[in-house]
């Protein structure tokens, strides 16, 4: 291992290491042997790097000062001096194959004794440039640079271990990239998505949106067709349980396991369930950080990957004693060990090729509970009628109201609030996810219309998470709203606060959250999207995550798509809108309430 | 075998071996202590290639252990590498069992022990402490297993481009020449 004198080319170069895992580049630049400042292109972000020391004698793992960029944009960013290792990836994206300096594939291991080799950065930047051409014409969307790589990342992964882990954080879209994989799979046999029941209908919406060849469909426990090539199957966890029988001999090209946490105790039915799916390809889907919950990593690692993960006890003894104990040394080994079949990105890591601003609306399920109670109310006004003239409008608002009220909570009509969970398919659907934000310590703002709705999230939040939920409405005076922002916007605050759309919605700073949730829909947009930007303003630091619930086959599915139709609207269109359903006769109004059944 | 805590993997129960030899017909009283010793802590391992160098703390008394371990067979690392291939090294114990089966087991031999205190047994206490230590390290980590005996500066070369045309993910970091960092090697 020869030392010379002094490196040739060293003086202030930029340099453009790849980084596999999210499919961009880190550009720094080194200066008379140290890291100099970064390219003034973008916000500057710290990689840890293999660099070599100042006295250029050894290499060691540092964390490096790097601007990311997209492959697109590495050709044309001005670059004063580019180094070799610019100019050997400038020639890749313009399909080359040049030999990559070690630069180039700086990229250190977990355990920070080994680099990434250059073919394997040579052989996924390739592969995933392939993979993104491809997505271009098998989705309809278009995918991030990170997201292509997901995809590329599924494909290699089920390839070498038959399995593999997906574990980007909430929002950076698991879904999509795993609908990329699922369509590029879908000449090798039908395929299975196993997801929480209040999550069906969003598979089912997302998989008709981005990848139509696809034939989606849900399966409630019913004898099961003949399922073929091309088709997916989406289920809920609990018909799993019950009916997993009827899978017996089928043979899945795929089967995916969203929120796969649920499986985290092997003893379960529900997991025994799952693990006698006979599949190709087994993918986990989860956003919750698995490293805190080393139990539940392994139940996850040894149903996609038995063979490498087999042994529970070697895993407890060898990871979770010692990191129980606090040992940093161990985690590291961890995260070694697990690499090959996990995952795991987080939002900060790809700020870069993120809006300030994602938008994730789900579509929720209505519960058997709900969907009884919606026909029945729908039933009762078809007998009443609508009336006529200003009591007509007056009626129309109240059934809107009260079907609205239905998909939140089916006990907001019936009054019977004794046992929250599993009732509406909504509450569980942001329980979920309040609960991954507490686990990620992501502070979340929850608005909705209804002032009964907000004490009823306020309460169940205390009875789920033990939590103490300030509620925002308009029923409290100056001084106490001022407290409620003080008390948010402190760091030690409250990690939940639910918000009235109307009270909450203009004026206040609370950017300690990056987290919103529109528990539902109102009919103006711009009224949602200023109520986002209560966390959207100046001092968001943070990508901002806006969720929106909307309960599919209902009204609110009405109101959604009138979103997409009008994304801009005056601040009158709330009032116009219901003006609008109300001018329109009986039968097509009622259309428009009535439930759409799917299949 | 009363204590299970050293060796619970296939590659760290072969440096469990060089202290509880199955040839070993009578109790060794010695062995009780070294696992302590080791337990506690006693043991500071540092490695050098093959060389295994610790510092043994015992009373009051340090000792110093050198341990020299043979590279492994060309035939062995052949095998690891052909099971390897394309993949980070994840050495389970059923690939242990298969490279073993494929007639190349991969437990290590010693070229040499030596230990610095005036003990006149042919063993001494500090030397089973080591191999305890080493033990559990290899547990924790049976890269190491490997690595003690050569099997990375083999695999890759010695520094230069791993032989192998299938794509490796890792390249070990003492491995790569500081000298071409910014450029390519010729």
């Amino acid at each position: 291992m020869g030392t010379r004198q002094k490196l040739p080319e060293a003086r202030s170069d930029s340099q453009a290491t790849y980084l596999p895992d999210r499919h961009m580049f880190a550009l720094w630049t080194w200066a008379d042997g140290a890291v100099g400042p970064t390219p003034p292109v973008g916000d500057v972000q710290t990689v840890p790097l293999v660099v070599p020391t100042p006295d250029l004698g050894r290499l060691k793992v540092s964390d490096v000062d790097c601007v990311l960029i997209e492959p697109d944009r590495l050709v044309a960013v001005p670059l004063d001096s580019p180094g070799r290792s610019v100019d050997v990836w400038r020639s890749w994206i313009a399909g080359g194959e040049s030999a990559l300096p070690i630069a180039a594939h700086a990229v250190p291991d977990a355990t920070g004794v080994a680099v990434t080799t250059a073919e394997h950065a040579s052989g996924v930047f390739r592969r995933t440039t392939a993979v993104g051409a491809e997505m271009r014409t098998a989705l309809t969307a278009k995918l991030r640079p990170y997201q292509v790589r997901g995809v590329s990342w599924l494909r290699e992964t089920i390839e070498t271990h038959g399995g593999a882990v997906l574990a980007d954080e909430m929002g950076l879209g698991k879904t999509l990239q795993t609908i990329g994989c699922v369509a590029g799979r879908a000449e090798k046999g039908p395929q299975l998505v196993v997801c929480p029941t209040s999550l069906v209908g969003n598979w089912a919406h997302e998989i008709a949106r981005f990848a139509p060849d696809l034939r989606a469909t849900i399966w409630r426990g019913e004898p099961l067709p003949a399922v073929d090539s091309g088709t997916v199957v989406l289920t809920g966890y609990p018909t799993l349980r019950t009916h997993s029988p009827a899978l017996a001999g089928i043979q899945w090209s795929t089967a995916v396991f969203d929120e796969a946490q649920v499986l985290k105790n092997p003893r379960t039915q529900v997991s025994k369930a799952a693990r006698t799916i006979a599949a190709d390809a087994r993918i986990a889907l989860t956003g919750t950080p698995v490293e805190n919950h080393l139990d539940e990593l392994w139940a996850l690692l040894n149903l996609v990957a038995p063979h490498l993960f087999g042994n529970r006890a070697q895993f407890r003894r060898r990871f979770v004693r010692p990191i129980a104990d606090g040992s940093p040394a161990a985690s590291a080994r961890l995260r070694g060990a697990i690499e090959p079949v996990v995952l795991m990105r987080k939002k900060s890591q790809v700020a870069g090729s993120l809006p300030p601003k994602i938008h994730a609306d789900l579509i929720c399920d209505l519960t058997e509970e709900q969907e009884r109670l919606y026909d029945r109310l729908l039933e009762q006004v078809i007998d009443d009628g609508f009336g006529s003239g200003a009591q007509r409008q007056a009626k129309v608002l109240a059934v809107l109201t009260s079907l609205k009220q239905v998909c939140n909570h089916p006990g907001l009509i019936t009054d019977d609030l004794g046992e929250l969970s599993g009732r509406s398919g909504k509450l569980d659907l942001c329980t979920d996810i309040v609960a991954n934000n507490l686990e990620n310590d992501s502070p979340t703002l929850v608005f909705t219309q209804y002032r009964q709705t907000g004490e009823l999230l306020v309460r169940h939040f205390a009875e789920q998470f033990g939590v103490s939920t300030p509620f925002f409405h308009g029923g409290l005076n100056q001084e106490q709203r001022a407290d409620i922002v003080r008390r948010f916007q402190s760091d030690d605050g409250p990690k939940v606060l639910v918000l009235s759309l109307k009270a909450g919605g203009t004026g206040l700073t609370l950017t300690r959250a990056a987290d919103v949730i529109h528990f539902d829909r109102w009919w103006n947009p711009a009224v949602e999207a200023q109520a986002s930007d209560r966390v959207h303003r100046i001092g968001q630091t943070r990508t901002v995550t806006v969720t929106t619930l909307t309960t599919g086959t209902t009204v609110e599915e009405h109101i959604a798509a009138m979103h997409n139709r009008k994304s801009a609207l005056s601040d009158t269109a709330d009032i116009s809108s219901v003006a609008e359903l109300t001018r329109l006769d009986d039968d097509p109004l009622i259309e428009i309430l009535r439930r759409k059944r799917v299949n | 075998m009363a204590d299970h805590d050293y060796g619970y993997t296939k590659w760290g129960k072969d440096w469990v071996r060089f202290a509880e030899s199955l040839r070993q017909t009578r109790p060794d009283p010695q062995l009780p202590s070294a696992r302590r010793m080791a337990r506690d802590g006693k043991v500071q391992i540092t490695f050098d290639g093959r060389t295994v160098r610790a510092v043994v703390h015992r009373g009051r008394g340090t000792s110093v252990v050198t341990i020299e371990v043979a590279p492994m067979s060309a035939g062995a690392t052949a095998e690891i590498s052909r099971q390897l291939s394309g993949i980070q090294p994840l050495l389970t114990d059923d690939l242990y069992r298969a490279i073993a089966d494929a007639g190349h087991p991969p437990a290590p031999v010693l070229d040499s022990v030596d230990c610095s205190c005036p003990a006149a047994t042919p063993r001494c206490v500090h030397e089973l402490a080591v191999y305890y230590d080493m033990a559990r390290r290899i547990d924790d980590d049976p890269r190491i297993a490997l690595d003690v005996q050569g099997f990375f500066l083999a695999s890759t070369g010695g520094g230069q481009a791993p032989a192998e045309a299938t794509a490796q993910r890792w390249i070990a970091l003492n491995s790569l020449d500081p000298a071409v960092y910014f450029t390519v090697a010729e």
